[in-house]
C-alpha cells in the first residue's frame, strides 16, 4: 500500500527523513509516533504529494504520487495546521472538494454534518480550534478516501468527539478498506486506535510492529523480596528499567511475564506478578535505548 | 451511495475556475465598478456635453471633444485611471491568486488536491483574465455602441478601438504572465512583488537612463524618438501607455511617417508580448512543477532573481543619483561628482536591498563582494561612454562606404527662409452652406511635408562633411562646460552606408575654424537646389515680388509669369556663380533684396516653398542687371542728403539673421534701432567726447598692447557711440555694407539716422572691412606707436 524504500527528504542543511524504509498494509490504522522534529509530518506530506522526494522512492497503490492527479484523488491529508479557503464556510468548502474528488459523497456529507456539531453556514474562520479539526476531518471522511493522512488528528478534539471520530474511521476501515496513517504524540489515543505503529526518530524507522505483538516483546512485574535481593540476580533478565519502593521491585524487562515472574519467585521473591505494558512505556523505553531524552515527548 | 462529481481533470478545471471566480467575485465586483466610472461614465460625461469649440473649424465631428487614443475612446481622465487598473488588476490578482504558494498552511492543502499543478496556475490564469477581460469589453462594447450612436459607424475607428483593447488585454496578461512566474520561484508576497515590479519596469527604466547616459556623457550621442519610444515596448507596463502618443491625424499624414513606423513597430510589440507572455507562463508552468513547497514562506536569499533584483537596483539608483549629483554640479570635475555618487549610492542601494531581501544584516558582509561586483559593472558602462565609448566618439565612416549624408545644415537658406515641402495634389474641400470653398481652405487642407534637413550625395560635398566631422571629433569643443564660446549650431548628422546601416550623431558647439570647414556648402549646388526656391518654384507659382533696400525704402511689383520665371533664373545663376570666398568676405556692396511669395501650385510637386529671398549686390550680376532694366537699382537708391549722421558702435551683435543653420552671419533689410531724437544722441555723443579729450591720459593706448582688433574680446577695452555726420564718410559706409559674413567676425554697427523723430535704421559691417582711419574713431582709446 504505502512503500518507502530509502526514503531522503531535505530542507536546506537539515536533512529530514534519512534513507526511510517503511511499509504500510492496506486496511491498516497505522500509527506513526516519534520524537519532535522526527519526521512525521514530512512523510505525510511525502505521502499526500506536497512534498517531492529527494532521494529514494516512495509508491502509494505501486505508484509513486507526487504529481499523480489519479492517485491523489484516492488520498485525502489533513494537515495539522489547518488550511481553509479564505472567508468560506463548510458548504463553500464542501462543494470545492465535490468539484475536485471523484469520490465525494453528499450523502455523507450531510450525514457527517449531524455527527459534527457545526454549523455548515458559519464562516470558519469564526471556528475554534477544535470545531475547525472537525470541519477538516469531516470533510477528509466525506471524500471517501482510500488512504486518509492524519497529522494530530486529535489535536484540540473534545474526548466526546475524539470517540467518534474513532468510531467512524474503524467504520471506514471496516465498511472501504480505507488505510488511515496517522501521527500523533498522544499515545494513548494510538494505542487505542492503530492496528500498526511506526516509531520515527531522526529521520530513521526504529522500529515498526502490530500493536499487540510490539507490547508482547516487552513486560512489567512487580516482585516482592521482604528479605532484600541481590542485584547480581537480575543480571540475565535484561531489565530496561528497574524501581524499588521498599520491599517491592518494579521491573520493565525483555521477554514474557511468565519466564520472569517464575524466574523470580526462584530468586526468593515471595510475590511475583507480571502488569500490562502501556505503549508509551514501550515507546519511552526504546526511545531511552537510542539516547533520547524521554522528557521531550508529549503525554 | 457516492456522488461522482467530475472526474476528468477538465471536470476539475473548470470546477475549480468557477470555485475561483465565486470566491473572488469581491475583487471582480470593485474592479468592474472602478472600470466603469473611470471609463465608459467618463468618456459618456464627455460626449453627451455640447461641443466647446466652434464646428466650423473641424471636418470630423469628433474633433470637438477632447478624446484621446487611435480610436478616440479615452478622456484625459479615464486614460490615467484605465492604464493604472489596466497594470494594477493583473499584478494584485498574480498575487491574490498565487498567494497560496506562499503560505505553508495552503500548500498543504492546494498541494494534496488532485489537480495538477499546471492545472492549478492555469485556472487562476483564467479566473484572472476573466475577471479583467469581463469589464474591459462591456466597457469597450459600450463605448463603440456610443460612438455609432453619436458619430456614426466608423469601421477604422472601431477597429482601432477594439485593436487597443486586444492590446491592453495581451499586456494584462504579460503583467500577470510576469508575476506568476516571479511568484513560483520566490516564496513571499512580499517578494513576488517586488520582483515583478522590478522585472516589468527594469527594461524601460535601464534603457531609459542609458541613454541619458549617452546624452551625458558621449560626445556626439543623439537620442532619437525611434529609440526612446522603442524603449517604451520593452515592457507590457508601458507598451499600452505609450500609444496614447498615436492619434488618427498622425497616421494620416503622409508627413508624419515616424507614428506610422512606430504604431507599426507597437503592433509587432503587442504581438511579441502575446508570446513572451505564454512563454513566461509556460516557463512558469514548468517551474511550478517542480517548485519545492517548502519554498512557502521562506525569504528569496539565493538564486538568479535575488541576484537580478540587486543588479538592477543597483543600477537604477546608482545611475540616477550620479546623474542628479553631476547636474546639480558645476564646473569640471562633474564627471568625478558622478562616479563618486554612483559608487555610494550602488553600494547604499546593493546593502539595503541585501538586508530586505535577507531580512536582516546577518549575511551583508558575506555577501559585499558580490556587491562590489554589481558597482563595478554599474560604473562600468558610464566609464567607457566618458573615454571615448569604445571609440564611438571618434567614428567616422570613410568616404567610400558613404552612400548619402543626411545633415540638418541647411545652410544661409535655412534659418529664416521657411523649409521647402513636398507637396501633394490639391485636395477636394467639400461645400460648406452650399458655397465653394476658398483657396486658403483648401490650401490649409494641403498635405505637405518639410524638408528640414539637407540631403548630400556628391563625393566633394560627403568629403567637406567627413573632414569637418573628424575635426569636430578630434576637437570635443563645448565638451567642458568652460568652453561656450565657438559657433553654435544644430548639427545632426546621418550617414547612410552602402552595407544598409547609418551613423547618426548630434553636436551643437564647434571652434569657429572648424564650423568655417562647412564654408564650401553655401555654395554648393548641391545645397542651394534643395534651399533656394529658385531652384524649384516656378514662374508661374509667384504672385507677388517685393524689392527693398536697407533703409526702408521698398517696391511692390507683381510680374508677368515670364518675368518672374526670368527673375528666377537670374537669382539661379547668381547663386550658382558666387564662390565661397565671396561670401566669407564679401567684396560686393549689397544693393537691395528681393522677396518673393508663392501659391500652392495645384499639381503634387517634388519641393516647393511659398517665399523666398536673395540678396542682390555688386558681384551678382545676373539679378543687378535686372533690378537695372526694371529701374528699381535707381528706385532704391537712399536719399543721402537726408541722412542727418551715422553713429557707430562696436557692439555684441554680429548677425541679424542666424537660425543657427549657417556658418554665415547675414545683413537683414529693415531694422530699426533706439533713440528716435538725433539731437539728443548726437549732444550726448559729443559731450562724451568733449569729456575725453579733456581728460585723455586713462584713453591712451599703445598697439604695443596689442592688436586692436584682438583687443575687442578684451573687456577692459571699451568701445565708443560714434558720431560720423561727413556726408563722404556716411556714404563710405554705406558702400562697405556687405550681404553676410562669416560667423564670429567681429562687426561694426551703423545707425542711420534719416528722418527726424523717426527710428534709425540699423546696418552691420564686418570691422574687417572698415578703413583703419575710420575705424580708430570708433575706439574709446587712442591707439599710439
Amino acid at each position: 500500500m504505502i512503500q518507502a524504500e530509502k526514503l531522503v527528504k531535505c530542507f536546506g542543511d537539515f536533512t529530514a527523513l534519512s534513507e526511510l524504509t517503511a511499509q504500510i498494509p492496506q486496511g491498516s490504522i497505522y500509527g506513526l509516533v516519534g520524537s519532535n522534529g522526527s519526521g512525521k509530518s514530512t512523510f505525510l506530506r511525502l505521502c499526500a504529494g506536497v512534498y517531492m522526494p529527494d532521494g529514494g522512492s516512495l509508491q502509494v497503490f505501486g505508484e509513486p504520487v507526487y504529481e499523480n492527479v489519479p492517485l491523489k484523488s484516492r488520498i485525502f491529508f489533513v494537515a495539522d495546521d489547518l488550511y481553509f479557503l479564505p472567508q468560506s464556510n463548510l458548504e463553500e468548502i464542501a462543494a470545492f472538494y465535490r468539484g475536485i474528488y471523484p469520490s465525494f459523497s453528499q450523502e455523507k456529507y450531510q450525514k457527517l454534518c449531524t455527527v459534527f456539531p457545526l454549523d455548515p453556514r458559519k464562516k470558519l474562520n469564526t471556528f475554534s480550534k477544535g470545531m475547525k479539526r472537525q470541519a477538516a476531518l469531516l470533510l477528509g471522511l466525506a471524500c471517501q478516501p482510500e488512504l486518509l493522512l492524519l497529522d494530530e488528528a486529535f489535536d484540540g478534539l473534545d474526548p466526546v468527539i475524539r470517540g467518534a471520530v474513532k468510531k467512524l474511521l474503524s467504520d471506514e476501515i471496516a465498511g472501504r478498506g480505507m488505510t488511515v496513517l496517522i501521527t500523533s504524540h498522544n499515545l494513548r489515543e494510538l494505542e487505542d486506535l492503530c492496528d500498526h505503529v511506526g516509531l520515527l526518530h531522526q529521520g530513521h524507522i526504529l522500529f515498526e510492529k502490530e500493536i499487540d505483538e510490539l507490547k508482547l516483546g516487552f513486560c512489567k512485574v512487580h516482585a516482592a523480596f521482604p528479605g532484600g535481593f541481590d542485584p547480581q540476580m537480575l543480571q540475565p533478565l535484561g531489565v530496561l528499567q528497574l524501581g524499588q519502593v521498599g520491599s517491592l521491585l518494579n521491573l520493565v524487562v525483555r521477554g514474557s511475564s511468565d519466564q520472569v515472574s517464575a524466574y523470580l519467585r526462584e530468586q526468593g521473591a515471595v510475590f511475583a506478578e507480571g502488569v500490562p505494558l502501556t505503549l508509551e512505556e514501550v515507546f519511552i523505553h526504546e526511545m531511552e535505548a537510542v539516547g533520547y531524552d524521554y522528557n521531550n515527548i508529549l503525554f | 451511495m457516492i456522488t461522482t462529481t467530475s472526474s476528468s481533470e477538465c471536470g476539475r478545471f473548470w470546477g475549480l475556475y468557477r470555485s475561483t471566480l465565486r470566491r473572488n467575485r469581491g475583487y471582480f465586483s470593485l474592479l468592474c465598478a472602478l472600470m466603469a466610472f473611470f471609463y465608459p461614465v467618463q468618456y459618456l460625461l464627455e460626449v453627451a456635453a455640447p461641443p466647446s469649440r466652434t464646428t466650423a473649424l473641424f471636418s470630423d465631428p469628433m474633433d470637438y471633444y477632447t478624446l484621446l487614443g487611435l480610436g478616440k475612446n479615452y478622456t484625459f481622465l479615464s486614460a490615467v485611471f484605465f492604464t493604472g487598473l489596466m497594470l494594477a488588476a493583473p499584478l494584485i490578482l498574480g498575487l491574490l491568486l498565487h498567494g497560496y504558494m506562499h503560505s505553508r498552511k495552503a500548500v498543504d492543502v492546494y498541494h494534496a488536491l488532485p489537480v495538477s499543478r499546471g492545472w492549478l496556475l492555469g485556472v487562476n490564469a483564467a479566473a484572472a483574465m476573466t475577471m479583467i477581460a469581463i469589464p474591459v469589453v462591456a466597457s469597450d462594447l459600450v463605448i463603440s455602441v456610443a460612438q455609432v450612436f453619436q458619430f456614426g459607424f466608423d469601421a477604422q475607428r472601431l477597429g482601432w478601438l477594439w485593436l487597443d483593447c486586444l492590446g491592453w488585454l495581451i499586456c494584462a496578461f504579460a503583467v500577470y504572465a510576469v508575476t506568476t512566474f516571479v511568484s513560483v520561484c520566490v516564496g513571499t508576497v512580499f517578494d513576488t512583488l517586488v520582483f515583478s515590479g522590478v522585472l516589468l519596469l527594469s527594461m524601460p527604466v535601464l534603457l531609459g537612463l542609458y541613454l541619458l547616459l549617452g546624452n551625458t556623457f558621449l560626445y556626439g550621442w543623439i537620442t532619437s524618438e525611434s529609440v526612446s519610444y522603442t524603449a517604451l515596448m520593452l515592457s507590457p507596463v508601458t507598451l499600452m501607455p505609450s500609444r496614447f502618443r498615436f492619434s488618427a491625424s498622425d497616421l494620416a499624414d503622409p508627413a508624419d511617417q515616424l507614428a506610422r513606423q512606430l504604431l507599426g513597430r507597437s503592433n509587432l510589440a503587442v504581438l511579441a508580448w502575446l508570446v513572451l507572455g505564454l512563454l513566461i507562463f509556460w516557463v512558469a508552468v514548468r517551474i511550478y512543477r517542480v517548485r519545492r513547497s517548502e519554498l512557502a514562506e521562506a525569504t528569496t536569499s539565493r538564486g538568479v532573481l535575488q541576484v537580478l533584483v540587486k543588479l538592477v537596483g543597483v543600477l537604477v539608483c546608482g545611475t540616477a543619483l550620479g546623474l542628479l549629483f553631476f547636474a546639480l554640479q558645476n564646473g569640471e570635475q562633474r564627471e568625478s561628482v558622478f562616479f563618486f555618487w554612483a559608487a555610494v549610492t550602488g553600494l547604499l542601494t546593493y546593502c539595503i536591498i541585501e538586508v530586505i531581501l535577507n531580512r536582516g544584516f546577518r549575511t551583508l558582509v558575506r555577501s559585499l563582494p558580490l556587491g562590489a561586483c554589481m558597482v563595478a559593472v554599474l560604473l562600468a558602462c558610464p566609464a567607457a561612454m566618458a573615454t571615448g565609448g569604445l571609440g564611438y566618439e571618434q567614428r567616422v565612416p570613410d568616404l567610400d562606404r558613404v552612400v548619402s549624408v543626411e545633415v540638418s545644415y541647411t545652410g544661409r537658406y535655412g534659418g529664416f527662409s521657411p523649409d521647402p515641402v513636398q507637396l501633394e495634389e490639391m485636395p477636394l474641400v467639400a461645400q460648406e452652406n452650399g458655397q465653394e470653398p476658398d483657396l486658403d481652405t483648401i490650401n490649409q487642407s494641403r498635405i505637405t511635408r518639410r524638408f528640414t534637413n539637407a540631403i548630400f550625395t556628391q563625393p566633394e560635398n560627403i568629403q567637406t562633411l567627413l573632414d569637418f566631422h573628424r575635426t569636430a571629433a578630434q576637437e570635443q569643443f563645448g565638451r567642458q562646460p568652460g568652453e561656450e564660446d565657438g559657433v553654435f549650431l544644430n548639427y545632426q548628422v546621418t550617414y547612410h552606408l552602402e552595407n544598409g546601416g547609418h551613423i547618426t550623431r548630434r553636436y551643437d558647439r564647434f571652434s569657429t575654424e572648424n564650423a568655417l570647414m562647412l564654408a564650401p556648402l553655401e555654395a554648393s549646388g548641391e545645397l542651394l537646389a534643395q534651399r533656394h526656391p529658385a531652384f524649384f518654384d516656378k514662374g508661374e507659382d509667384i504672385v507677388h515680388w517685393s524689392f527693398q533696400n536697407l533703409y526702408g525704402d521698398r517696391e511692390e511689383r507683381s510680374f508677368t509669369d515670364a518675368q518672374s520665371q526670368e527673375w528666377l533664373d537670374a537669382i539661379r545663376a547668381d547663386l550658382e556663380a558666387t564662390p565661397v570666398a565671396e561670401l566669407l568676405q564679401p567684396q560686393g556692396r549689397l544693393l537691395a533684396i528681393v522677396e518673393f511669395s508663392a501659391d500652392y501650385p495645384p499639381q503634387s510637386r517634388e519641393r516647393f516653398a511659398r517665399s523666398g529671398w536673395f540678396q542682390v549686390t555688386e558681384s551678382t550680376p545676373r539679378t543687378r542687371a535686372l533690378l537695372e532694366e526694371y529701374g528699381l537699382l535707381e528706385a532704391l537708391e537712399p536719399d543721402w542728403s537726408a541722412c542727418q549722421g551715422v553713429v557707430a558702435t562696436v557692439g555684441n551683435s554680429t548677425s541679424w539673421r542666424d537660425g543657427n543653420t549657417s556658418i554665415l552671419a547675414e545683413m537683414s533689410p529693415a531694422e530699426y534701432g533706439y533713440g528716435t531724437d538725433y539731437e539728443e544722441v548726437r549732444q550726448g555723443i559729443l559731450e562724451d567726447r568733449e569729456y575725453r579729450e579733456q581728460n585723455p591720459e586713462p584713453y591712451l593706448l599703445t598697439t604695443a598692447q596689442g592688436d586692436p582688433l584682438e583687443l575687442l574680446g578684451d573687456e577692459r577695452i571699451s568701445w565708443d557711440n560714434t558720431l560720423i555726420e561727413d556726408p563722404a564718410q556716411i556714404q563710405l559706409l554705406a558702400s562697405l555694407v556687405v550681404p553676410c559674413w562669416q560667423v564670429g567676425e567681429p562687426v561694426a554697427e551703423l545707425q542711420f539716422y534719416f528722418d527726424q523723430g523717426s527710428a534709425p535704421r540699423v546696418l552691420l559691417v564686418p570691422l574687417e572691412r572698415i578703413p583703419q582711419q575710420l575705424r580708430s574713431q570708433f575706439y574709446y582709446y587712442q591707439f599710439t606707436e
